[in-house]
């Protein structure tokens, strides 16, 4: 799934392990989501989003699962 | 995190009384108290060769783990960090993938199987061996698999 984690994440100047301790992950983990490997939980999609201040739908590219 | 500190202190206190009784026991078996007579000398030696390392393996990993422990319990930032690790959703779902808990589970009571019968019987004691270390091994493999893919 595609994410927009990394361009959030490059605003904010925030590392990926920095972002994984926030959200009570690992960095492999958002590594993963990243790169679309793994696709994230609701829990932890809703921390990503929430840490952000952004809904869920708008860090996460639904458009796919849709279809 | 309280909930979690508690679990660690009991998980230092089980890991410790687990370091004493093998200490013990390869201390028994160092001074030749707790000894095995098989069929032949080398066998005779495998075993209890296979025994005292095991031990000694245990001590050693359980001892890292303590320290670990420790330090976290000292530092709340390692403490999160190690939280975080322990449950990680895509650790858990790769862990439950590759056999994970059940597999280590299965494993160590092989081993130890394999200990008492190796006080009997080298054929069953090998046996045993190697049915554990296939277990680990598939597992493994697994794991990497797994990890690969997500």
């Amino acid at each position: 799934m595609k994410t927009k984690i990394k361009e959030l994440r490059k605003k904010e100047k925030l590392s990926q392990a920095e972002l994984a301790f926030e959200v009570g992950t690992t960095r492999q983990t958002i590594t993963s989501i990243e790169c679309e490997k793994y696709t994230a939980s609701l829990v932890l999609a809703y921390k990503i989003a929430k840490y952000f201040g952004m809904t869920i739908e708008e860090v996460f590219d639904f458009s796919e699962v849709e279809d | 995190m309280e909930k979690y500190r508690k679990i660690l202190r009991k998980r230092i206190y089980l890991m410790a009384i687990a370091i004493i009784t093998a200490a013990i026991l390869l201390l028994l078996q160092v001074s030749g108290l707790l000894s095995t007579k098989l069929e032949s000398e080398f066998s005779t030696g495998m075993v209890s060769g296979f025994q005292s390392g095991l031990l000694t393996a245990l001590i050693a990993v359980f001892t890292v783990v303590i320290v670990r422990y420790q330090k976290a319990l000292k530092d709340k930032m390692k403490l999160q960090l190690l939280y975080n690790r322990e449950n990680d959703e895509r650790k858990k779902i790769i862990k439950q993938k590759s056999g994970g808990n059940i597999v280590i589970f299965y494993s160590v009571v092989i081993v130890f199987a394999a200990i008492i019968a190796g006080y009997f019987n080298t054929t069953v004691f090998h046996t045993l061996v190697a049915c554990a270390l296939f277990q680990l091994v598939v597992s493994s493999l697994l794991k990497l698999y797994y990890l690969k893919k997500y």
